[in-house]
């Protein structure tokens, strides 16, 4: 219910697939990096020391980037360790320091394959610590909302719908995954540089004087920008000579 | 209240597929306007069993249909099915979800790595369910309209119920039969206290979303 912290939905043999969008050797390496990315072997700063630790992004997905492609220098992080399966209803009584990853590597069987992140375990990361191919697992929209709930309740005491979250943090999302799809079809260039070409895309005028970037806020106007964005990487191919 | 036998008549006669009981006619000790009510209301639950047996009806041909559509469809390829689907304005995630599969296995299926007859099913009975719903109910833009909230200030959409497998619901939003809180109440009766939020997102001072209190 609205105020009770949620638990991800689904069958119960399937439950934990929905919190991930990718894992593993799922994970690709030209998808921006955005909240709740884990990464592996991370270098964190410390009190007076550097530490190497598994973490998952906790920065608010509107926050990692200052201009749109370039990270911030430091991001806020939280550690994962291997912890036992939380059953679904304690998601909602308690474990409130925590968010949940279970089957986060689905490929062992052994402890390490359910994993938690402990909020009261932050740390900051150089942005240059977040290495692509050490990006372990992201999170589906509906990871994201269920981190941010329980991210901010636990800094907070306040408890907001993920269904609120989502028409916050949806436009983001949505924006990382059509970066995403632009850089896999321009394989043929650089990845910072599809990624840049992708934001300036995004920034133009989608019609009627409204940027794309500000059309993904309005859930009605979002498959409109997708229809757009391939058709404009169709041209793209057409018009390449290789 | 009859007391003759006639007690729980209307009752029994609601159910769709119990048999009509004819109304017994009145006494003569019966006053005339109670036997025409009693006619009447026989007549309101004869129509609302033809109505619940015309919705059936209704439903049993469009899955007839879809089934039929579904057939035509799955002869094309699976990264033609997705290209298509993409055409629409469909998000891969979304894809992914309303086929029960992850989006990496959409990826691949993409590059033409093969997939199961079973999930190739889903994804022509999805582009199936497209066609019918386009051409059927007149339904524009349809990818855009499975991201509609079937009601305001409630975040259930037809891509929710096609994902919860009550793919009868979406066709009876589509065709407009079926009242939105109906359909939300056969999707979850709890919806009004588990969709409710104190909360709304608003467009801060520096442009970014930002989420307060309602009516603030």
């Amino acid at each position: 219910m609205p105020h009770d912290l949620e638990y991800p939905s689904g069958a119960a043999g399937s439950r934990w697939d929905g919190l991930y969008r990718a894992r593993g050797a799922e994970v690709v390496c030209h998808r921006p990096i955005v909240t709740g990315d884990v990464f592996s072997k991370v270098t964190v700063q410390s009190i007076g020391e550097t530490k190497t630790k598994t973490v998952i992004v906790i920065q608010h997905p509107c926050a990692p980037r200052a201009d749109g492609i370039n990270l911030h220098r430091r991001l806020l992080v939280a550690e994962l360790r291997s912890h036992s399966v939380i059953p679904v209803q304690d998601w909602i009584t308690g474990h409130y320091a925590k968010m949940p990853l279970p089957d986060l590597i689905p490929t062992v069987t052994s402890g390490k394959r359910h994993q938690a992140a402990f909020f009261d375990e932050p740390y900051l990361v150089e942005r240059g610590a977040l290495e692509l191919d050490s990006r372990i697992a992201c999170l589906s929209l509906n990871g994201v909302n269920l981190l941010l709930r329980r991210w901010v309740h636990h800094n907070s005491r306040v408890v907001v719908p993920t269904s609120t979250y989502d028409g916050q943090t949806s436009p983001s999302y949505e924006e990382a995954d059509l970066i995403e799809e632009w850089c896999e079809a321009r394989m043929d260039i650089e990845v910072r540089q599809a990624a840049a070409e992708a934001v300036a895309w995004l920034r133009e005028d989608g019609g009627g004087g409204v940027t794309r970037q500000q059309m993904l806020r309005e859930p009605q106007s979002r498959s409109a920008v997708r229809v757009q964005m391939r058709s404009t990487i169709r041209t793209l191919r057409s018009s390449d000579p290789g | 209240m009859a007391t003759d036998g006639r007690q729980g008549f209307l009752e029994q006669a609601t159910v769709g597929a119990e048999p009509i009981e004819s109304p017994v006619l009145p006494s003569e000790t019966k006053p005339a306007v109670s036997a025409l009510t009693e006619q009447v209301g026989f007549l309101r639950s004869r129509a609302r069993v033809i109505h619940d047996d015309v919705d059936s009806l209704h439903r049993e041909r469009a899955f007839v249909d879809w089934n039929n559509q579904t057939n035509q469809r799955a002869r094309a390829s699976i990264p033609g099915m997705l290209n298509e689907l993409a055409d629409l304005g469909f998000a891969w995630r979304d894809l992914a979800r309303l086929v029960g599969v992850s989006v990496p296995a959409i990826q691949k299926w993409r590059r033409g790595q093969g997939a199961t007859g079973e999930n190739r099913r889903k994804v022509a009975s999805l582009l199936a369910a497209c066609d019918m719903i386009s051409q059927s109910h007149g339904i524009q833009e349809i990818a855009s309209w499975t991201e509609m909230p079937l009601r305001d200030g409630v975040s259930v959409t037809p891509m929710d119920l096609w994902a919860g497998e009550r793919i009868d619901l979406v066709f009876d939003f589509a065709s407009g039969h079926v009242d939105a809180e109906e359909i939300l109440t056969a999707f979850d009766p709890d919806w009004r206290e588990r969709y409710r939020s104190e909360f709304e997102v608003f467009e801060a001072g520096d442009g970014q979303l930002s989420i307060r209190m309602k009516g603030q």
